[in-house]
C-alpha cells in the first residue's frame, strides 16, 4: 500500500483550512470577548476548573441583565495545561484568532510569565492568580494584574505564623519551579527577621520515583516545622512517603496544595496536624457573598479563594469596559481598572449595584470577593490570610492574619 | 541547592552511617523496580535484537490495568494485581507481536521507530482513558517496621521479596527448562537455532510473555510504593536501559546486577550531588560502559 | 486572521529548519538521532542569554550554532561507532541530560523560571508590522538553509554520505573515513537545529526547559517521514503538513466540544504514534540500512 503524498497533503490542508475558516466565524460579533486561559489539566486542574466555572457564572449573570453597555460577554477557553508552552500556544490563538479583549485566569507562574509578553504586545490586560515575585516587577506597561499574593508576601505570612505557633527552626522542601524557588528565596530572610533559622532547603523535581532522600534531608537539621512548597499531586506523593518513613515532624504549606483532594489522597491520619496557610477571601464583602451564592447554586460548593479571584477578574474587566462607555480596547480597559476598583468611591460588590452606580455617573470602588482589589502600581493587591490546622480530615480555622498585621519590607 | 544545605548541617558520625544505610535500602528498592524492567528488556534486546524503547511502558500498562480492577471495579488489591498482570499480558503481548514481529520491516531502525510509535500510543491511550492526574491504588497507608536505621513498610518488603523471587524464577527458567535453553540459544545464534529445528516463533512468543509479565509486575509494585501516572514507564527509559546495558545486552543476569548498580549508585550519589541529577548518573554509567566495555561490565572487554 | 496565518507560517518555518537538519542526519547519512531537540535547546538558550546580555542577535545566534555543533561533534565522536540502537538511546539520553542541566543550573539558566523578555530582532521597521518582519527573517533563514542543504545533498560529499548510509563497510573498504563524514553531517544538522532554536527563542520571547522535551524530536521525525526522509523538499512539505494538522486540531475542539483539550492532545499523540509506525513500514523505502538483524554489540565503527 503506497500512500500518495499529494492526497495526504490535500487532506491535511483542507482540514486545516476548514478549521481556520470555522474559527474565523466566531470572532465576528460585536461583543466583549474574554479569553479564559486556565489550567484544565496538569497540576492546576482543580483550580483551573473552579475558575473556569466562575467565569461562566459571572458572564451569564452579566449577560442576563443586558450585558456590558449592550455588549454580550463571549468567553473563549483554552487549556493552559499548567505548562508554559501550551499556555503560549493557547494565548496566541486567543489573541490572533478569537481577538479577545482580555485574558483571564493564568494560574501557574511559569505560564503567566510566558503569556505576559503576548498580552503586552497585543495591548490587552492579563489577570493572573500566580505567586511568583517576578510578576510584580515584570515590564508589562501596566497590562499585567494579579489578585493573588506574591510569594514574597506569603513568606512573611509563613514566618509570622511560624513565630506565633512557636516554631524556631524551619526546613524547606520546595518544588523546582518559579513558585517553589520564589518561596525558597524569600522565606529565609523573613523568618530571620522574627528570630527563626532555616536548617535546610531541599529542592525536588516532580515525577521522581522516590522522595525518601529529599525528605530525609529536610528532616536532617531537626526542624520544628517543614515548609512545603509544592502542588497537590507531588504533595500527595511526598507526604505518603514521609508518613511511611515514620519519622514524625510538623508540616506547613499552602492551601491550594493541601486541599480536600490532598487530604483524600493521603488520608486523615497522615494529614493530621498540618498547618495550612491560604489567602482568605474577603468574606464580609457583598462581592464574596454574591460569588458564593452563584457558585453554591450551580455547583453545591462554597466559593474558595480561587473562585473568588475569578469572580473579581471578570467583574473588574466588565466594570472597566462599562466605565469607558463600552470601549473594549485594551488601553481603555487598562485606564479604567484603578478608577473603578481603587478608592475613593462608592463601595460596590455586585454587578447590579456597580453598573447602576456607574450608569448614574458615580465614582465606584469595587471591593472584591478575594480582596479589596485595590491595585498598586505593580498591579498587585493586598489580601488577608487564614491559618488553618487539618483536624480529622478537615481544615479548622486557627486565626486570620490581616494584611496590615504583616511587617512587610 | 539541596547538596549545599546538606553540608551546612553538621552531623555526627553515626548519623552518616544511618544515612548510608537508609540510602542503601532505598537503592535496593529502586533496583528491584529497575530489575523487573531491565531483565525483560535484556531478554528482548538479545532475542528480538532491537532496542524496544516502549518496554518500560509495559510497566505502566500493568499499573493501570491493576488500577482499573482495584479502584474502578473495587477488587481488593491482591486479586486486582493478579487480574492486572493477566490483563497486561492479554493487551501487551498481541501489541508487541503485531508491532514488532508481524509488520514487514527491513531493518532494525524501523523497529526502533516503531517502538517510539508504540510508546506514544500506549502512553496516550492510557492518558485518554484515565486522564493525566497522579493515581494511587486503594490500599491503606502503612507505618514502617524499624530496625535501627532501616525503615521499611510492608509494601516495600513485598517489593523486595517479589523482585527477588521473580528474578530467581527467571534464573531457574533460563537454566533448567527447555524453553530457557532455547531462549539462550536464540540469543547466541538465531540462525543456527532455526536450522536445528527449534520452534523459534513460539519461543519468541514466550519471550514477550515473560518480559511483559516482569514489566507489569514491576509497574504494579512501583504504583504500590509511589504513584501511577502515564509517563511512569517513559521516565524510566534511561535507568532501565542503563541497567540492561551495564549487564550486557541479552544477559538477564547482568541486567539484575546492572539494576543494583544503577539503583545504589543513584541513591548514594545524593550525598554529593543534588538528587535531581540521579538520572544523570544512570546515563553517564550507560555512556561510559558503552564507550569502554560495550559488552557489559561483566564481560571480557 | 492574517496574524494567525503569519504565526502559523512562522512556526512552520522554524520547525522546517529542524526537519532539514534531521534529514541531513538520517535521510542522507542514516544516523538515528533521537536527541535532536538538544541542539535546538542549545541554540535557543545561548541566543537568549547572550542577547539579554547585550550581544547582537546575529552574533548570539552564531554562538548558539557553534555550541550546538561542538556538542554534536563531542557526542558523535563518543557514540557513533557503537551502532544504531545505542546511538539512538545515547542521543535520547543526552537530550534529556541537557534538559536536566537546564532545569537545575539555576544560576546560569534560571532553571524552571525560564528566561522571559527575550528581545526580538527586526522590530519597528518602517512600514512593516513586527510579526511580518519576523516571518520574513524566518523565511530567509529557511531559504538559505534549504539551498545549502540541497547543494550539500547533491555534492560529492552528499553522495559519500549516502554511500556511508547504505553500506558503511563498502565505504570503508574504499578508503573513506566514515566517522569523519558522519561527524560532518551531524555538525551541519546540529547547526540548523541551533538556528531554529534561536529563532524560536526570539519568537516566543520566553524559553523554559519544559519546551525542550523528546516530543519535539519525534515531531521532527514525523515531519521528516511524512515528507520522505531523503528529500529536502520533502522536509519542507512534511513540516507544513504536520504543523497545519496539529494546529488544525485546536479548532476541532470548537466543533467537537465533547472531547476536552487534553484528550484531544492525547488523540494527536496517538495519531503521531500511529503515523510513525504506518509510514515507517509502508511509505517508501526509508533511507536507512537494509541489513539483516545483527546483535548490536558486534557492529563495527
Amino acid at each position: 500500500m503506497k500512500l500518495d503524498r499529494r492526497q495526504f497533503l490535500a487532506t491535511g490542508l483542507a482540514g486545516g483550512a476548514a478549521a481556520l475558516v470555522g474559527g474565523r466565524a466566531h470572532a465576528q460579533q460585536e461583543a466583549l470577548r474574554i479569553g479564559v486561559l486556565t489550567p484544565l489539566t496538569g497540576g492546576g486542574t482543580v483550580y483551573g476548573t473552579t475558575m473556569s466555572r466562575m467565569y461562566t457564572l459571572v458572564a451569564d449573570e452579566i449577560n442576563k441583565s443586558g450585558g456590558v453597555a449592550g455588549k454580550q460577554i463571549q468567553l473563549f477557553t483554552e487549556d493552559a495545561q499548567t505548562n508554559p508552552d501550551a499556555g503560549v500556544r493557547g494565548a496566541r490563538k486567543l489573541v490572533d484568532v478569537n481577538r479577545v479583549h482580555a485574558i483571564l485566569g493564568t494560574w501557574s507562574s511559569a505560564v503567566t510569565l510566558a503569556v505576559a509578553p503576548i498580552a503586552v504586545q497585543a495591548r490587552i490586560p492579563l489577570f493572573c492568580v500566580s505567586s511568583s515575585p517576578a510578576i510584580s516587577t515584570f515590564k508589562d506597561d501596566d497590562f499585567l494584574y494579579r489578585t493573588a499574593y506574591s510569594q514574597a508576601v506569603i513568606s512573611t505570612v509563613y514566618a509570622t505564623t511560624a513565630q506565633k505557633l512557636g516554631f524556631k527552626k524551619a526546613a524547606l522542601l520546595i518544588l523546582n519551579n518559579p513558585y517553589g524557588i520564589g518561596l525558597g528565596d524569600s522565606f529565609p530572610d523573613r523568618f530571620a527577621k522574627v528570630g527563626g533559622t532555616v536548617t535546610g532547603k531541599v529542592i525536588y523535581n516532580p515525577n521522581q520515583s522516590s522522595y525518601r532522600s529529599e525528605i530525609q534531608q529536610a528532616l536532617a537539621g531537626k526542624p520544628d516545622v517543614i515548609l512545603f512548597g509544592g502542588y497537590t499531586p507531588d504533595g500527595i506523593q511526598v507526604f505518603k512517603e514521609w508518613f511511611q518513613l515514620g519519622l514524625g515532624g510538623t508540616w506547613m504549606g499552602p492551601g491550594f496544595a493541601l486541599d480536600q483532594k490532598f487530604i483524600q489522597g493521603i488520608g486523615a491520619q497522615a494529614s493530621e496536624g498540618i498547618v495550612v496557610v491560604e489567602g482568605a477571601p474577603n468574606l464580609q464583602s457583598s462581592a464574596y457573598k454574591n460569588a458564593d451564592k452563584l457558585y453554591r447554586a450551580a455547583h453545591n460548593q462554597e466559593a474558595d479563594f480561587f473562585a473568588a479571584m475569578a469572580y473579581d477578574h471578570l467583574m473588574v474587566v466588565a466594570l472597566s469596559v462599562l466605565a469607558g462607555n463600552g470601549n473594549t480596547a485594551g488601553d481603555s480597559i487598562k485606564a479604567n481598572i484603578r478608577k473603578i476598583s481603587n478608592p475613593p468611591g462608592k463601595v460596590v460588590g455586585s454587578w447590579a449595584d456597580a453598573s447602576a452606580a456607574i450608569k448614574a455617573g458615580e465614582k465606584v470602588n469595587y471591593e472584591g470577593a478575594s480582596s479589596a482589589c485595590d491595585f498598586d502600581d505593580n498591579g498587585d493587591v493586598q489580601t488577608d490570610f487564614g491559618v488553618y490546622h487539618i483536624k480529622s480530615g478537615r481544615w479548622v480555622l486557627d486565626r486570620v492574619i490581616k494584611f496590615g498585621e504583616l511587617k512587610t519590607t | 541547592m539541596g547538596a549545599r544545605s546538606r553540608h551546612q548541617v553538621r552531623r555526627a558520625e553515626d548519623d552518616l552511617i544511618g544515612e548510608l544505610v537508609h540510602l542503601t535500602v532505598t537503592g535496593l528498592l529502586v533496583a528491584s523496580l529497575l530489575a523487573l524492567g531491565a531483565v525483560g528488556l535484556s531478554l528482548t534486546f538479545g532475542i528480538a535484537r532491537f532496542a524496544n524503547v516502549a518496554h518500560p511502558d509495559f510497566m505502566m500498562l500493568g499499573a493501570y490495568t491493576t488500577f482499573a480492577f482495584n479502584v474502578l471495579a473495587g477488587v481488593p488489591f491482591g486479586w486486582a494485581a493478579l487480574l492486572g498482570v493477566a490483563a497486561a499480558l492479554l493487551v501487551g503481548v498481541p501489541v508487541a507481536r503485531l508491532a514488532y514481529d508481524k509488520l514487514p520491516v527491513t531493518g532494525t531502525v524501523q523497529l526502533l521507530i516503531i517502538s517510539i510509535g508504540v510508546s506514544f500510543i500506549l502512553r496516550h491511550v492510557v492518558l485518554f482513558i484515565f486522564g493525566g492526574s497522579l493515581l494511587q491504588f486503594a490500599v491503606p497507608l502503612q507505618r514502617p517496621y524499624v530496625w535501627g536505621p532501616v525503615r521499611l513498610t510492608v509494601y516495600q518488603i513485598i517489593t523486595l521479596v517479589v523482585a527477588a523471587v521473580l528474578v530467581l524464577a527467571v534464573h531457574l527458567l533460563l537454566s533448567r527448562t527447555k524453553l530457557g535453553r532455547i531462549l539462550r540459544a536464540i540469543a547466541d545464534n538465531p540462525v543456527l537455532c532455526e536450522i536445528a529445528g527449534a520452534d523459534v516463533a513460539r519461543a519468541q512468543l514466550a519471550m514477550w510473555a515473560i518480559a511483559i509479565f516482569l514489566a507489569a509486575t514491576g509497574g504494579i509494585l512501583f504504583g504500590l510504593n509511589l504513584v501511577i501516572q502515564p509517563n511512569m514507564g517513559w521516565d524510566l527509559v534511561i535507568p532501565i536501559f542503563s541497567a540492561a546495558i551495564l549487564g550486557g545486552i541479552g544477559n538477564p543476569y547482568g541486567a539484575m546486577a546492572g539494576a543494583l548498580v544503577i539503583g545504589l549508585a543513584g541513591e548514594w550519589s545524593t550525598l554529593i550531588i543534588p538528587s535531581a541529577y540521579k538520572e544523570a548518573i544512570a546515563f553517564s554509567a550507560m555512556a561510559l560502559c558503552l564507550m569502554f566495555r560495550p559488552r557489559g561490565l561483566w564481560s571480557a572487554a | 486572521m492574517t496574524e494567525y496565518l503569519v504565526a502559523l507560517a512562522t512556526i512552520i518555518g522554524i520547525q522546517a529548519l529542524l526537519t532539514l537538519g534531521l534529514t541531513l542526519h538520517y535521510g542522507i547519512t542514516g544516523l538515528v538521532n533521537f536527541g535532536h531537540v538538544a541542539f535546538y535547546a542549545l541554540g535557543a538558550y545561548t541566543s537568549a542569554l547572550l542577547t539579554l546580555a547585550g550581544v547582537h542577535f546575529g552574533v548570539a545566534m552564531a554562538a548558539g550554532v557553534v555550541l550546538a555543533v561542538a556538542a554534536s561533534l563531542l557526542v558523535g565522536t563518543a557514540t557513533l561507532r557503537l551502532g544504531e540502537d545505542y546511538f539512538a538511546i545515547l542521543t535520547l539520553g543526552f537530550s534529556e541530560l541537557l534538559r536536566l542541566l537546564l532545569l537545575n543550573a539555576r544560576e546560569l539558566t534560571r532553571g524552571p523560571l525560564g528566561i522571559p523578555g527575550i528581545p526580538r530582532p527586526w522590530r519597528n521597521l518602517p512600514g512593516v508590522p513586527d510579526h511580518v518582519a519576523y516571518l520574513a527573517l524566518v523565511l530567509i533563514a529557511v531559504l538559505i538553509a534549504f539551498v545549502l542543504s540541497e547543494i550539500l545533498a547533491r555534492s560529492p560529499l552528499g553522495r559519500t554520505l549516502r554511500a556511508v548510509r547504505d553500506d558503511d563497510q563498502a565505504a570503508m573498504a574504499l578508503g573513506k573515513n566514515v566517522l569523519r563524514f558522519r561527524l560532518t553531517a551531524l555538525g551541519w544538522g546540529a547547526g540548523l537545529a541551533a538556528i531554529a532554536g534561536s529563532l524560536w527563542a526570539h519568537y516566543v520571547t520566553y524559553v523554559v526547559p519544559d519546551q525542550f522535551t523528546p516530543e519535539i524530536t519525534f515531531y521532527t521525525w514525523m515531519a521528516m517521514i511524512i515528507g520522505g526522509p531523503g528529500s529536502m523538499r520533502g522536509a519542507l512539505w512534511g513540516t507544513a503538513i504536520l504543523v497545519v494538522v496539529l494546529e488544525g486540531t485546536r479548532f476541532a475542539k470548537d466543533v467537537m466540544p465533547m472531547i476536552d483539550a487534553p484528550r484531544l492532545a492525547a488523540l494527536r499523540q496517538i495519531a503521531i504514534g500511529l503515523g510513525l509506525i504506518v509510514m515507517t513500514v509502508y511509505v517508501r523505502k526509508l533511507g536507512g540500512r537494509t541489513r539483516p538483524r545483527v546483535a548490536p554489540a558486534s557492529v563495527s565503527a
